[in-house]
């Protein structure tokens, strides 16, 4: 198993500091599920993470990155 | 708090409370046979109205404090944490029937005593989905 991370929180600092409840807003989801995708402790699904960078004005891989363990 | 949150804490709440003791009371006079039929379905009724107007008063507070969030449908997190809540009870209840089956088939339990012990294994189920909710909900940010 590898390890999702994520650039949420600095690509919301270079828009303003958007506020998690702003993204949530935009992409379609509770505050509280883009705290834990931005604490890497969910990882959501293919759709929202497009959904995510749409919001955020960049490619999905911009945001999310994946690095395999081991 | 996540609004789905606080609703596991008012269905943990009230059915703790309420069904704790209903079954405080109904089981000691389930056992020796005690009370007439008309008694132990008016305390059964009464538990339950109980139980849905707690919920439904509770539910409509909790909403009016964040009604946005009680507006939006489930999001796919709040969605997986529900099915994993609801898988961890089928558990749970499956154990609790089996329990019951083994009580009826093989020990001295009168059927007064079975239906209470079978509402009980349901009402632990569902404090078990409401549980591992929370935790699931504690847990993930």
């Amino acid at each position: 198993m590898g390890v999702i991370a994520n650039n949420i929180r600095r690509l919301r600092f270079d828009r303003g500091e958007m506020t998690q409840a702003e993204l949530a807003a935009k992409v379609g989801v509770t505050r509280q599920t883009i705290n834990a995708i931005e604490q890497n402790k969910y990882s959501p699904s293919l759709e929202t993470a497009f959904k995510i960078a749409d919001a955020l004005g960049v490619a999905i891989g911009d945001v999310f990155s994946y690095a395999a363990k081991g | 708090m996540a609004f789905r949150e606080k609703l596991a804490w008012i269905s943990v709440a009230t059915m703790s409370l309420v069904y704790g003791w209903y079954f405080w009371t109904i089981l000691p006079l389930a056992r020796t046979g005690a009370g007439s039929a008309w008694h132990y379905a008016k305390l059964l009724q009464g538990t339950i109205i109980t139980v849905v107007v707690l919920q439904i008063v509770l539910t409509v507070a909790a909403a009016a404090l964040s009604p946005r969030e009680a507006r939006a449908p489930e999001d796919e997190r709040e969605k997986l944490i529900t099915l994993r809540g609801t898988r961890i009870a089928y558990f749970v209840l499956v154990t609790g029937a089996l329990c019951v089956c083994v009580a009826g088939l093989f020990f001295d339990t009168n059927s007064l005593l079975l239906g209470n012990y079978a509402l009980m294994a349901v009402v632990v189920a569902n404090l078990v989905k409401d549980f591992t909710q929370i935790v699931q909900y504690r847990l993930a940010g």
